[in-house]
């Protein structure tokens, strides 16, 4: 799901209060409906939602990471994360009969 | 696995606060937490287990006879548990510990305790040492509630790592119990902490009103803190920090050190290698620790320690504090990298709740206190209980046997570790980052490295630092048959999965083929087979076996005591004109050749044996009743209203109101 589709719960007017607060409510109260210990019956379906649904509250209440989904979506939050291994596509440079079976980082 | 009621009766379900030291279980039933005191009317049962000549014991009986069994008493399991013989912290605890620990001699080098039995060396792993801990704990339960109790939530500290969780969680089924969750120490605290706030606030309508609490906990043997916000219903944990391997007993081997040393500058004599002298020092070491939280100095006595040398060390609370002054230092850092992780200033933290009996240490609160600039620390939960006690409503949240108010609770716990997997060049890529809300799942595109490499061999860590070498180890698998071709091209799709007790599975898929791959991680390094799950069942089932027997001599002793002390009150009761003088002096003889008897025997006679006896009174009985000219059934119709197998307690049976037989209950004869 797209984080943006966390938004529309809450009505604009609300927005412009506390932003933070009330998405940590929003957060919260689907967390509540959604969450496998809630949902006995439906475990996996809701398993799957509610890990959709902390993705965007993960992303919503980081400003950081929420600039970054604004300008390159979805594609730029594992971009910034898998930089945090460090240096783009260095992996490459090992001598290949040192390494075998090795994996590098795929980037589009 | 199924969760809550089974077969449609009300079931119970129960929350284990499994401790280094100690242990304690509580369970939700009539609306509130219970927490459930022992067989010996203690609330915490020691986190020990004992094998003697004849039998095997659990809990305060085996504690309590350390000092002369030194090498067949197992405790610390929690220290093992999940961990290799090599780890450097098994090597330095061995030194410790008065039991013997070995290598399985497999590759995955997975520690064994070894005791004699019966003459006979007997090996566990750590998981099968706490199952029995957790099966002392189950028979406490259901001797409670009256029957069988099946389902548990059992808690860890939050800083536990995911081989340590899931050998927690095969000890829970080699206990034969249905593990509903395996939840975070501190977590659970948190919870009691609620609801012990909110009934105070007198259900004043705070609404959505959130609160950040630290909850500081530090046990026997583990040190973990976690900092969570709290509403009514959500209990939110936003970061946790922690020392799998801090803790109380290591304050004791401080002071244990400190008084060898002593020892050997007075006597020069030196008793290392005396297991008693140790064990008998580190117990009152124990003692003293404890005393030092409310008094300024003590005495540590032991008479005739070593080589007839009394030992005597006057002991003051500034002293201790120094010996143990790096420990309580470095339980500040959890703190600092914890409130970091969380994002929230000093300021914003509402409450520090303290956990756990080493909170109890007057040094290690002015500590925290002084880190949050002399803030007030909440000390108003047990700290021996309230883990248990937020198991218990974790358990009944999960099966849905609790009241309305407990079912709309929700916890949301995090993953304590970053996980991912290696990459070339031994960097360590992270799929799931630290104190992410579990359960969670990642995934993320990989490929190859060399042209025309047709497999990759995927290792899984868990960790924070950079290059997998200075993170753990977790496990690897290989997916295979991939279409030969230029490097880059291919495209792998490896996904983490951590559920919500934070185990974690991984998956790889081959894009193009869709060949998969997946490793329950838990299968290599360091964990138990399903194979060895099973056996290890069938081992505790033979054991119960053994107990069985010990059980049956029991039940026929308690069987004879019960039929003497109802006959004596028959006599009193039946019209004196209805039994003739003879026979009346008959019975009295008898009885009281059996107590004489019972007084000799009690302790040594087969459960045969006491059958025969009690024959024997009954015969003497049955002349009595057949001469009042009323068969016997009528008699004892008389006496309480039910057949023998149908009778509870008060009348003079075994059986529980439930239908439950307390005789399957009791686990420990005496």
């Amino acid at each position: 799901m797209s984080p943006t589709r966390f938004d529309e719960g809450i009505s604009r007017r609300k927005l412009s209060t506390d932003r933070g607060q009330i998405i940590h409510i929003a957060y919260r109260k689907l967390s509540m409906k959604y969450h496998p210990d809630k949902n006995q019956d439906n475990k996996e379906k809701a398993q799957k939602k509610f890990i959709e649904i902390s993705h965007a509250y993960e992303v919503l209440s980081d400003p950081e990471k929420k600039s970054k989904y604004d300008r390159y979506g979805e594609a730029g939050l594992n971009e910034g994360q898998g930089q945090g291994g460090g240096g783009g596509g260095g992996f490459q440079g090992q001598d290949p009969f040192e390494m075998p079976g090795s994996l590098a980082d795929l980037r589009s | 696995m199924p969760d809550g009621a089974d077969d449609g009766k009300k079931s119970y379900s129960m929350g284990i606060d499994l401790g280094t030291t100690y242990s304690c279980v509580g369970i939700f039933k009539d609306g509130e937490v219970q927490i459930i005191a022992n067989d010996q009317g203690n609330r915490t049962t020691p986190s020990y287990v004992a094998w003697t000549d004849k039998e095997r014991l659990l809990g305060d009986a085996a504690k309590n006879q350390v000092a002369s069994n030194p090498t067949n008493t197992v405790f610390d399991a929690k220290r093992l548990i999940g961990r290799t013989f090599q780890d450097p912290i098994v090597q330095a605890d061995l030194k410790l510990w008065p039991f013997r620990v070995v290598s399985d001699g497999s590759p995955d080098d997975k520690p064994l305790i070894e005791v004699m039995y019966q003459d006979v060396a007997k090996k566990f792993h750590p998981e099968e040492i706490s199952s029995m801990i957790l099966t002392k704990m189950k028979l406490t339960a259901e001797a409670f509630v009256g029957q069988r109790v099946r389902n548990a939530v059992i808690t860890v500290p939050a800083y536990f790592n995911d081989s340590q969780r899931q050998a927690t969680k095969d000890a829970g089924e080699i206990a034969g119990l249905n593990v509903l969750r395996i939840v975070n120490e501190p977590t659970a605290a948190a919870i009691a902490y609620g609801l012990d706030t909110k009934s105070k606030e007198k259900k004043t309508k705070s609404g959505e009103k959130e609160t950040n609490i630290l909850v500081f906990d530090m046990g026997g043997g583990t040190f973990d803190v976690s900092i969570l916000t709290i509403t009514d219903t959500v209990f939110e944990v936003k970061a946790t920090a922690g020392d799998p391997h801090l803790g109380g007993e290591d304050f004791d081997n401080r002071m244990l050190s400190y008084c060898i040393s002593e020892f050997r500058r007075k006597h020069k004599s030196d008793p290392t290698r005396n297991q008693r002298a140790i064990r008998r020092l580190r117990t009152q070491c124990e003692r003293a620790k404890r005393q030092l939280s409310t008094q300024t100095s003590v005495t540590i006595e032991v008479d005739s320690l070593h080589e007839g040398q009394d030992f005597n060390l006057r002991l003051s609370r500034a002293k201790f504090e120094e010996l143990c002054m790096d420990y309580f230092k470095k339980a500040m850092e959890p703190v600092s990298q914890c409130l970091g992780d969380s994002g929230l200033p000093k300021s914003q933290i509402s409450d520090v709740v303290l956990v756990g009996g080493s909170t109890r240490i007057p040094k290690v609160q002015e500590l925290i206190s002084s880190f949050f600039n002399g803030k007030q620390l909440c000390k108003e939960i047990n700290p021996d209980e309230a883990v248990a006690y937020g198991a218990a409503v974790q358990a009944a949240i999960v099966s849905g046997t609790g009241t309305e108010e407990v079912e709309n609770m929700l916890l949301l716990d995090v993953a304590p570790l970053s996980l991912g997997i290696e990459m070339a060049g031994g960097m360590m890529q992270k799929l799931i980052e630290r104190n992410s809300t579990i359960p969670t799942n990642k995934s993320q595109d990989f490929t190859t490295a060399e042209d025309y490499q047709d497999y990759v061999e995927i290792k899984v860590y868990e960790g924070e630092r950079a290059m997998v070498k200075d993170n753990n180890y977790l496990g690897k698998f290989v997916l295979t048959g991939i279409p030969k071709t230029l490097r880059g091209v291919p495209k792998i799709k490896v996904t983490f999965n951590v559920d919500s007790n934070g185990i974690l599975e991984v998956t790889a898929e081959d894009m193009k083929t869709h060949r998969k791959g997946e490793i329950q991680i838990t299968n290599e390094k360091g964990r138990l087979s399903q194979r060895d799950i099973e056996r290890m069942l069938q081992d505790a089932e033979a054991h119960k076996e053994e107990d069985d027997l010990a059980r049956g001599e029991m039940m026929a002793r308690e069987s004879i005591t019960v039929y003497m002390r109802r006959t004596r009150k028959a006599l009193e009761d039946i019209d004196s004109e209805k039994i003739l003088k003879r026979d009346r002096e008959r019975l009295e003889k008898k009885m009281e050749e059996v107590d004489l008897w019972l007084d000799e025997h009690s302790n040594k006679a087969t459960k045969e044996e006491f059958e025969a006896k009690q024959r024997e009174l009954e015969s003497a009985m049955n002349t009595i009743m057949l001469k009042i000219n009323r068969s016997e059934s009528d008699f004892w119709e008389q006496q309480a209203i039910l057949p023998e197998n149908e009778k509870t307690i008060e009348q003079g049976g075994y059986f529980l109101d439930s239908g439950l037989d307390i005789r399957d209950l009791i686990e420990d004869p005496d």
